[in-house]
């Protein structure tokens, strides 16, 4: 029998106030055990993702020829130009990922202590400011190895741990090795006619073959020979003159300026004989006994404001007739070791 | 002294203390987050290998008459041989520091083409027999350029004029 | 007349109140958090060496002058769509221009490049 004014304990009802509540609240606390479990993975750390930057960083590094694509060539004594050198990347060209240039190679693996003194990159802070990128300081170890002699390995980065998990991937490349020397001969003196000898670097006819394949006196260094000499009746030619000059004057606004201007790289050093520098300024002839050599710095061109013409070339002047060739073609034909591609593996490691 | 008063208020407070802590536990449990990740990072990098040195086997290493790709010589001249030594040798390139042997990949190829009537033909082109690995599939167009005859391992295909064809690897690993 | 049962009123309103503040502050957060893919997925999915395998197909026939050949576009296209379910398109250089178009139901992707005359 319901007793009225009292507690019900027996019949079993709960009051509507508290069905309610009760309700809202179970329905709520679904929703927020259900989704939490996604709130809190935001909190993971990093270890998860070592391989998605480990692929990342292989990409920059691999399939990119880097910002800008000559990085190569840049001081990096000059605070400046290691500035502008916004990120790194080995391709030769945006078109060809995996086809690496060896100066950039050379460049990008010669990193040392007295790194802001020196030029060279500084490692770890170039690195990740310039190629794994982001706000954690990730530690990584990138490493090439030349798979034809797989003699020496080289690497840049802090040793990989024997213990623990690491982000990895492995990458297969080719190094474009650029061109050697070009070797010409001056003529016997009964058969030349010509003062000078002119060579010719036609941008455009180079610029003919894919770029894999390419020699490219802009971007890389150009080492000519020229070999053969003999006397005239006991008197060896002398070096009047070394002119770079650009055709035809008149339209294209290039002209010709005398070399030996620079003292530092880049430059352009002739060699006489293997053992004497030219030097237009001193007093002391510049006689050839034997054979010139002209080493042209990569980036000299540019440096001189003579990279945006087709042809350039670039005249040497004697005293005697040397040659009857009016022009020696710096070309494929002409090059000891026309530029081929070696393959490599390269090993990215972050942790 | 132990009354029946409050009981409706004592059992709905050991409820919810209940159900909060079942709550916190099976949120704190299922946050030990997915592993999916681990196998598609395994298929990722053999994807990338697989692909990397397909694409520098098609790559001559000099420029000029007479000088091929390793795939298009392989194909020209029917050496499955030379594709099997390169490919592994590549794709199984022991690790840059010592203390890891080689890997062991394995594949299985096949070379796709098409005939004069417009039909896809198959050529197997030597590689393992493939069971229940876990395997990924690359693919590599080959330049094939024109010959005066055709060739042996295509018999089918009109290389009169320089043609395409489709290599198809599948990789995985013993 | 009888009165209604004020008893509880606090509780159920705040309980009220603070279980909205919970559902909102969960789904808010919750925007981001499982709905997108693991960073492998992503990249798996994506067609980065077709692309550029395509492409250097192409300037394959570009570098031997071959553009104009009249197979490059049926031999591409079908094995593409049968072997690799992926739709390509080539058009021959009018104008020095070439255009190349590749789908695979995921990413699609044209260009227009300069070859050059």
């Amino acid at each position: 029998m319901r007793v009225p004014r009292k507690f019900d304990r027996e019949e079993g009802l709960l009051s509507l106030d508290f069905l309610i509540g009760f309700t809202i609240f179970l329905i709520a606390l679904i929703f927020v055990g259900v989704m939490i479990s996604g709130l809190l993975v935001h909190l993971q750390s990093r270890t998860i993702d070592y391989d998605a930057v480990a692929y990342r960083t292989s990409v920059v590094l691999l399939e990119d020829p880097g910002e800008p694509a000559n990085w190569q060539l840049a001081n990096l004594s000059y605070p400046a130009e290691r500035a502008n050198v916004k990120r790194l990347g080995l391709a030769i060209q945006k078109n060809y990922p995996g086809i690496l240039a060896e100066e950039k190679v050379d460049k990008f693996f010669n990193s040392s202590s007295g790194c802001l003194s020196e030029g060279t990159l500084c490692s770890p802070e170039d690195y990740r400011g310039k190629l794994i990128f982001g706000d954690y300081p990730y530690r990584f170890n990138i490493s090439l190895k030349n798979l034809d002699t797989s003699s020496t390995v080289k690497a840049v980065g802090d040793p990989v741990p024997l213990l623990g998990s690491y982000g990895y991937i492995k990458r297969i490349v080719k190094i474009q090795k650029p061109d050697s020397v070009h070797i010409f001969n001056v003529t016997s003196d009964n058969d030349s006619t010509i003062k000078s000898a002119s060579f010719r670097f036609n941008i455009t006819e180079l610029d003919d073959i894919p770029p894999p394949y390419r020699i490219d006196p802009l971007n890389q260094d150009v080492v000519i020979y020229l070999c053969n000499f003999s006397d005239n009746a006991g008197i060896w030619p002398n070096i009047t003159d070394i002119q770079i000059c650009t055709y035809p004057v008149a339209l294209t606004g290039g002209g010709c300026i005398g070399v030996d201007v620079y003292s530092d790289s880049p430059q352009m050093i002739v060699m006489i004989d293997g053992n004497k520098t030219y030097n237009s300024k001193d007093m002391v002839p510049d006689t050839v006994t034997k054979n010139v050599t002209i080493n042209i710095d990569r980036g000299f061109f540019s440096r001189i404001g003579y990279d945006r013409f087709g042809v350039i070339d670039l005249i040497m002047t004697f005293d005697q007739n040397v040659t009857n060739q009016e022009v020696y073609d710096y070309s494929y034909s002409t090059s000891a070791t026309p530029p081929e591609l070696y393959p490599a593996v390269v090993e990215v490691c972050v942790w | 002294m132990v009354t029946d008063e409050g009981q409706l208020y004592t059992i709905e407070g050991i409820a919810a203390a209940f159900m909060i802590v079942v709550t916190a536990y099976l949120v704190i449990s299922t946050t030990s987050v997915l592993t999916q990740q681990d196998v598609h990072i395994i298929d990722l990098q053999m994807q990338q290998l697989g692909n990397d040195a397909l694409g520098m086997m098609d790559c001559p290493d000099t420029y000029g008459v007479g000088s091929q790709s390793v795939l298009e010589e392989a194909i020209s001249e029917t050496n499955p041989e030379l594709f099997n030594q390169t490919f592994l040798g590549l794709v199984n390139s022991p690790r840059n520091f010592a203390g890891s042997g080689s890997d062991r990949l394995n594949y299985s190829a096949v070379i796709y083409y098409r005939n004069p009537s417009g039909t896809i033909e198959h050529v197997p082109f030597g590689g393992g027999t493939y069971y229940r690995e876990n395997s990924v599939k690359v693919s590599r167009w080959v330049f094939l350029p024109k010959k005066s005859s055709s060739l042996p391992l295509l018999p089918n295909l009109t290389n009169s004029v320089n043609r395409s064809v489709l290599l198809e690897v599948q990789l995985w690993r013993e | 007349m009888a009165r209604m049962n004020e008893n509880g009123q606090w509780i159920v309103m705040l309980g009220f109140i603070i279980s909205i503040i919970l559902v909102f502050l969960a789904l808010i957060v919750n925007q981001s958090a499982l709905i997108g893919k693991t960073t492998s997925e992503s990249v798996l999915e994506f067609p980065k060496s077709e692309i550029q395998d395509l492409r250097a197909e192409i300037m394959d026939y570009k570098w031997r002058n071959d553009l104009n050949n009249p197979n490059i576009l049926p031999d591409l296209q079908n094995l593409s769509l049968e072997r690799k379910g992926s739709v390509i398109d080539y058009q021959l250089p009018t104008g020095g221009i070439i255009f190349i178009h590749y789908n695979d139901g995921f990413t699609e992707y044209n260009e227009y490049s300069w070859i050059g005359d």
